[in-house]
């Protein structure tokens, strides 16, 4: 089921990990691509919850 | 001098994204579109360049570089088909976590130099004119993206683990009537794909670029799963294509070589166009499958009523059944017998398949028929 406010929600989401990866890149010194790490592992996180959740419903 | 400049770029720039194609076919034949390719080829290129660098052994690497790329699938394929992950948006979450990992990694590998594999000369053959140079001067790996696609075009066709792989895709349930489970062939399916990236990405660097940097396949493994699309998701023709998207990139770095220069623009955008225009080739459109029809047929499928068949009202209802012992049904795995005999009076439809076709015994016979659009068919 393909639903907008949820599509909103993860734009924020995506938008926020790749501010606060370019702050941590300022910070810390890390490299500019952490930033696509860290967006695929939530990602893949949320995309793996979401998937058992539904199959278990 | 100019064709045989073009057809010699082609091969070279189109081997890497043959390797792709090639796996992205076989994880889309059993089902399972992986658009993680690109992060499967950066892994593997990283791996193989890594591995080349540490110990100067470039087969080594290339091993290594296929079983980086098939971890990354391995983990694509877990999502997808255990967790029960959103495809496409997981496969470019794979994407994402590919570039990023492989960019953190590779910071200290960008001024490495290595030896790679060298070009093989075949004797003879390669002093033909034009196409000489270009198929039989190259080295060991693109010899074998050359012939990969045959190899694999022959095993989807004619072996039984290629039927098999193929029916994991659009049949399922007969793969699981016939003893296998689909979700593993899917896997294995999905593991071979990452790994034929992943050799793809080795083929880049270790053959054609022989050094490293961040994102150095540069959408290739996009480009791989678009003409598998172009390819109608058979072998020989996403390999045409990936030959075809060589040429036209090898075509934009002659023109900036020529007299004639074209803005860098133009260039640019020659290669891509070439693959959208392609993508919308005639049997590529017409093997799409249609979401309408998809939806109305699982639609229908659902409404069907699930009771045992006894008396079919339509003269050309089918019974599909998968036999037990295919040797002793060589017409494939969905054994259709046009009954007739599934129609007469009230004998049960696993009685009047084992009278029709006696030496192909129904595996489950707990199983029981459901009727459906256009016939019943084996559950």
């Amino acid at each position: 089921m393909h639903r907008a406010g949820w599509t909103v929600a993860a734009v924020v989401l995506l938008a926020s990990i790749s501010v606060g990866g370019d702050s941590l890149q300022l910070d810390l010194g890390l490299p500019a691509t952490s930033v696509y790490v860290a967006t695929a592992t939530v990602l893949l996180i949320v995309l793996g919850l979401r998937g058992s959740t539904k199959e278990r419903s | 001098m100019f064709i045989e400049d073009v057809l010699s770029g082609a091969v070279r720039y189109g081997s890497s994204v043959i390797f792709a194609t090639q796996g992205e076919v076989i994880s889309e034949r059993a089902g399972v579109i992986n658009l993680g390719v690109e992060g499967s080829m950066l892994c593997g290129a990283l791996a193989a360049f890594a591995t080349a660098v540490g110990t100067g052994s470039a087969p080594l690497g290339v091993l290594v570089g296929i079983l980086a790329g098939a971890v990354l699938a391995m983990l694509h394929g877990y999502l997808v088909l255990w967790r029960g992950a959103n495809q496409l948006a997981n496969g470019l979450a794979i994407s994402f976590l590919g570039l990023g990992i492989t960019a953190a990694l590779g910071v200290s590998f960008v001024s490495e130099q290595i030896t790679g594999f060298g070009a093989v000369e075949i004797p003879v053959l390669s002093e033909i004119p034009i196409i000489g140079p270009a198929l039989f001067a190259q080295d060991i790996l693109t010899y074998l993206a050359l012939l990969l696609p045959f190899f694999v075009a022959w095993a989807l066709a004619k072996t039984r683990w290629g039927l098999i792989l193929r029916a994991s895709g659009e049949q399922p349930e007969v793969v699981r009537t016939y003893g296998y489970n689909p979700r593993r062939v899917r896997f294995g399916a999905v593991t071979l794909g990452g790994a034929l990236a992943g050799l793809g990405g080795s083929q880049l660097v270790l053959a054609y670029t022989l050094n490293w940097v961040e994102n150095v396949t540069v959408g290739r493994g996009f480009v791989a799963v678009a003409l598998v699309i172009f390819g109608a998701w058979r072998p020989l023709g996403a390999a045409a294509g990936a030959l075809v998207f060589g040429a036209a990139l090898t075509c934009s770095c002659s023109c900036r070589r020529a007299a004639w220069r074209p803005p860098s623009g133009c260039c640019r955008w020659r290669p891509t166009s070439s693959l959208c225009l392609s993508s919308c080739s005639p049997r590529a459109v017409r093997r799409a499958p249609s979401p309408k029809t998809s939806r109305a047929s699982s639609a229908a499928r659902s409404r069907a009523p699930s009771r045992v068949v006894t008396n079919p009202t339509q003269p050309h209802d089918s019974l599909h059944l998968t036999p037990a012992r295919p040797s002793a049904c060589p017409r494939g795995l969905g054994l259709t017998v046009t009954l007739a005999a599934c129609g007469s009076s009230d004998e049960s439809p696993i009685a009047a398949l084992a009278r029709a076709a006696p030496s192909c015994a129904v595996r489950r016979p707990e199983h029981r028929l459901r009727l459906q659009p256009g016939g019943c068919r084996g559950h």
